[in-house]
């Protein structure tokens, strides 16, 4: 009861903050650009009859993970050592 | 002192005559007076039943009528609810329901006409009756429930018997107000369908297939055909996709997918649309066949193409709902008997949320994300990631290298890729390695 209340709570909160983000209208984007990297992904195939596409995109992907996770924690060190008081 | 005592007496005689009237009436003509099944549903078979709670007949019960007329989806405006009603794809519109799937006298001859003759007052089954399987004089078998819903109106009345013949009287009631309508309260079909993808409400871009498990809630394997049907209105659902069962295993949910390849949405239309669909189970094992309420989806060109089932939320007949957290039940003795059991289970009421709480956090946290996932600028990241969905796993359109041509070929490329996806992990491996080594933190 106390934890589902704590969680309610800040879902609420959540809601409130982001209720002005509600008066934004509907992102959208042209069809033609999911046609388009559909295509791609077409001619993409092409270089998976004799390249392991899959397994390139499993490495890429796991390269981008770490590369962004560490830039994250750069910039929120970076944000952390600009608060006055700290170091 | 005299005056009273006539008036009285007048009105208890009046009472008297006016009770005679409409039981001479109701011999006749009129249906019984109180009719209340507890329950009414399919069982395992697909047969209909009809647990009685109630049945009130008329006070001093001369003629009593022979039986109660059931009909399926029939309009309570018809005139007789006759055996040949008009009713499209169904059978016979009205049904005799017999004692125990089968009368005294044979299906013809249904089992509550004899059983009250000359009762003064007759009550069946008032706490919580017999079950009673409708049966259909007409085919001489149990009634057809093919295509039946939750959502389809049961009409039960009763009717006056024509002797001890299969035949219907010409004194069959009419006008509306001598039925009474009810639905099916459950269903105890051995195999019951829930949709997975796309579910009810669903916002979801071309899925590549139909997605739903199966419950087989029987003791035994079972067979069969499911097919959905879908189409742009609840009432056209003329496009279909299909496939079987073999071999269901008893006591489980299986999951089972039907390819998807109906093009919902072209370049040129609408960036949405909303589609409906539903399911069908034709279980040759049993002669079951259901078809499961109508859900509606929505078809959007920026959805991604798969939208995971909402925890806990099923669409078959407001069916249980499930969730792996159980709720904290430790003891149910009282405080004094087991007090360690109770306060551990007020320990864990406070703490831990039940499945319906759990649930509802789901829901909350989701519906807050949803809104908030399509509008500026969080939608732009939705679409490209939607976009971005299996896209190394495009379709060949080459006509140069073909599949026959890598067939040829596959002796050679399969070891190739394969190669080269081991120097790719050794290399990532290395990359891992090089990282950790001047990482500054």
């Amino acid at each position: 009861m106390i934890v589902y209340w704590l969680l309610k709570i800040f879902i609420y909160l959540l809601e409130l903050i982001t209720a002005p983000l509600l008066l934004l209208p509907d992102a959208s984007l042209s069809v033609n650009l999911t046609g388009t990297l559909t295509q791609a992904g077409n001619y993409l195939a092409l270089f998976d009859l004799f390249l392991p596409i899959p397994e390139l995109f499993i490495v890429f992907g796991i390269i981008v993970s770490i590369e962004a996770g560490y830039f994250t924690y750069k910039a929120a060190r970076w944000i952390y050592n600009k608060i006055p008081g700290i170091n | 002192m005299k005056k009273y005592i006539l008036i009285g007496f007048l009105a208890v005689m009046g009472t008297l005559a006016f009770s005679s009237h409409n039981a001479l009436a109701f011999s006749i003509t009129t249906p019984a007076s109180y009719v209340q099944p507890d329950t009414i549903f399919l069982d395992q078979n697909g047969n209909l039943e009809i647990q009685w709670h109630k049945i009130q007949l008329g006070l001093f019960g001369y003629d009593l009528p022979g039986g109660i007329m059931v009909s399926i989806n029939g309009t309570s405006t018809d005139p007789n609810l006759s055996y040949n009603g008009p009713y499209a794809g169904w059978s016979p519109g009205g049904h005799v329901l017999t004692y125990g799937g089968v009368g005294t006298g044979g299906p013809c001859a249904p089992g509550f006409g004899g059983a009250y003759s000359g009762a003064s007052e007759g009550t069946y089954g008032n706490t919580y009756g017999p079950i009673s399987t409708v049966w259909d004089a007409n085919t001489n078998g149990y009634v057809s429930t093919v295509g039946m819903t939750e959502a389809t109106p049961i009409y039960l009345t009763f009717f006056y018997y024509n002797g001890y013949t299969c035949g219907i009287s010409e004194s069959l009631p009419s006008g509306n107000d001598y039925y009474q309508v009810f639905y099916l309260n459950s269903v105890e079909e051995p195999v019951q369908p829930n949709f997975l993808q796309p579910f009810d409400g669903a916002v979801i871009g071309q899925f590549p297939k139909w997605d739903f498990y199966l419950s087989n809630n029987s003791t035994s394997t079972q067979d069969g055909v499911v097919t959905v049907h879908f189409g742009t209105g609840p009432g056209s659902l003329s496009l279909t996709a299909s496939t079987t069962y073999s071999g269901l295993p008893a006591g489980t949910d299986t999951e089972l997918t039907i390819p998807q390849t109906y093009q919902f949405s072209t370049p040129q239309g609408p960036s949405s649309s909303v589609w409906y669909a539903d399911i069908e189970v034709a279980n040759s094992s049993t002669g079951f066949d259901i078809t499961g309420s109508v859900i509606s989806f929505t078809v959007s060109n920026n959805a991604p193409a798969f939208a995971p089932f909402p925890n806990g939320m099923f669409n078959f007949g407001g069916g249980e709902t499930s969730s792996t957290a159980a709720d904290c039940q430790y003891t149910t003795s009282s405080f004094l008997d087991d007090p360690v059991g109770n306060i551990e289970e007020a320990g864990c009421n406070m703490f831990i949320p039940n499945s319906s709480e759990q649930n509802d956090l789901y829901d909350s946290f989701h519906g807050t994300w949803d809104s908030l996932s399509t509008r500026v600028p969080f939608g732009y990241a939705s679409i490209i990631t939607t976009a971005f969905t299996n896209f190394q796993e495009g379709t060949n359109t080459s006509t140069l290298i073909t599949t026959t041509t890598y067939a040829a070929f596959s002796s050679v490329l399969d070891p190739l890729k394969a190669g080269i996806s081991f120097l790719l992990i050794l290399m990532l491996g290395f990359w891992i390695f090089y990282f950790i080594q001047h990482i500054d933190l």
